[in-house]
């Protein structure tokens, strides 16, 4: 039998997966904003948080639902460089990205294809995920494929870049809609933790977190996905290692998980000896 | 996972981190409520030293029809003890009856020390103190505070006070040294040092007082 706290450091993994989506209230006020946003006609819109905060794992979550609905595009990792970025936009509309063959792409002709492009015949969706790491001169690209309203972006960024982009009044007055995402709430934060571990059928250690654990994980967290996910695997790491090694300290959970936590807070540098 | 073991070790340290922190703190408010308190009381008692003495009169009226009751009692126990002890101890006992007309102990003699108290508390720095620990005396009748009283009295040289409350705490318990040396100093103080060698005297034949036994050869040597 595969160890259960094996089995629960695995629910905490940090990866971008939709399986693994956990339905939060404030995320799913930001999913129905993005789809209203889908619907409606606009250029960019902006979607913001600080690290850790679900941005891309709502990216994701919606591209997957509207993928065969829409024509969308999710462009998980960010472009190096310009000519890489216009290389995905032209695999678009030629099928293949020619960029892979040094081949230089024409701005001027993708902005004249787009252009072209009659209304209503394609709406094309970009999702993009890490758009802080791109540079202005594709933000100026994305601004100008923008205005030729048949081509749409939806940018995830950190918060730092947002107000950036905010400042420069030729990109803000395209900006349609601005979401943010933020950390939860000790509430929204004990939902994730619990549905984290029922997904994977572990009812025992659900029932076994105290209020005053979720207290303390929301307190080294500040209610972080990303913060919540790695102390979550810390503390079943622990826990691992404790039933397989040290089996009567593992007799009372409920009195020595506020310790573990503390143990995992330690190890990740949320509090010092 | 080898570095469980380390991770244990340091988290009892932060454990002893956490509740040296917390006991600092815990300590370092303590004595703020402390000092604040302190301070308080010597304000409010600099603020309101006509409630003071409005407090102590009301007190002492309320305690007058009691201690009326008291004195009679109190003087046939005098009496009692004079013939049940050694002759040292009732010539303390005597002089101590024979001191308080003239002194602190009218309250034996015509119910009118009430009023010489509350003037004499008035005087003192530590009233606000003072008046709790006497308030309380009468109800308690603990030595403990009389015998507190009479050390007050005498560091603050009124030695007619400090007298006085070191006889109720001799009438309480006659086994409390420091009450004995203090009756001793303030009689020597008040200028009747044969008084105070015989009480010195009477204590270190019941008890053998080192303290009162230096002290008793010194006044004698009147080196002291």
């Amino acid at each position: 039998m595969k160890n259960r706290f094996k089995v629960a450091k695995s629910a905490f993994l940090d990866i971008v997966d939709t399986h693994e989506y956990i339905e939060i209230e404030s995320a799913n006020i930001a999913m129905r904003q993005l789809k209203n946003a889908m619907d409606k006609q606009f250029k960019i819109v902006l979607l913001f948080g600080k690290p850790g905060t679900g941005k891309s794992i709502l990216l994701k979550n919606i591209f997957e639902q509207k993928k065969y609905q829409k024509e969308i595009y999710f462009l998980e990792t960010p472009a190096g460089n310009q000519n890489e970025f216009l290389g995905h936009l032209s695999k678009v509309f030629m099928g293949e990205d020619v960029s892979a063959d040094n081949t230089e792409i024409n701005f001027l002709d993708l902005i004249s294809y787009f252009k072209s492009i009659k209304g209503g015949q394609r709406e094309i969706i970009f999702l993009l995920d890490e758009a802080q790491m791109y540079n202005m001169d594709i933000l100026e690209k994305i601004r100008l494929l923008a205005d030729t309203n048949n081509i749409k972006f939806i940018m995830a960024l950190h918060q730092n870049k947002k107000e950036e982009l905010l400042t420069q009044d030729h990109f803000s007055s395209r900006i349609w809609e601005k979401i943010e995402l933020k950390n939860a709430t000790k509430a929204e934060q004990a939902t994730y933790i619990y549905k984290k571990l029922l997904n994977k059928n572990l009812f025992e250690i659900a029932s076994n977190i105290q209020k005053r654990n979720l207290k303390l994980i929301h307190k080294y967290t500040k209610g972080n996905y990303r913060e919540c996910n790695k102390l979550m695997f810390t503390i079943f790491e622990i826990y691992e290692y404790y039933d397989k090694h040290e089996f009567l300290k593992m007799t009372n959970i409920n009195s020595i998980l506020n310790k573990v936590i503390e143990m995992a807070g330690l190890k990740l540098g949320y509090i010092h000896a | 996972m080898h570095s469980i073991e380390a991770l244990e070790k340091q988290w009892k340290r932060y454990q002893i981190k956490k509740y040296f922190s917390f006991g600092m703190v815990s300590a370092a408010l303590l004595g703020m409520v402390i000092a604040f308190s302190l301070l308080f009381d010597s304000e409010s008692y600099s603020n309101s030293k006509e409630l003071s003495k409005q407090k102590i009169q009301t007190a002492m009226i309320d305690r007058s029809k009691e201690q009326e009751l008291q004195i009679p009692r109190v003087a046939k126990q005098n009496k009692n003890i004079e013939k049940e002890t050694s002759s040292v101890e009732t010539v303390v006992n005597n002089n101590i009856r024979a001191d308080k007309p003239q002194n602190t102990t009218p309250i034996l003699a015509d119910n009118q020390p009430r009023k010489k108290v509350e003037v004499d508390l008035e005087q003192t720095p530590n009233m606000g103190l003072i008046t709790d620990v006497i308030l309380r005396f009468y109800e308690s009748k603990d030595p403990n505070d009389s015998l507190f009283l009479a050390t007050s009295y005498y560091e603050q040289n009124d030695y007619a006070k400090a007298f006085y409350w070191a006889i109720e705490t001799n009438r309480i318990t006659e086994d409390m040294e420091d009450s004995w040396i203090i009756m001793a100093k303030s009689k020597a103080r008040m200028g009747d040092r044969n008084e105070a060698l015989r009480i010195l005297k009477a204590y270190v034949a019941k008890k053998d007082s080192k303290e009162a036994s230096n002290l008793l050869e010194r006044m004698e040597a009147k080196q002291w």
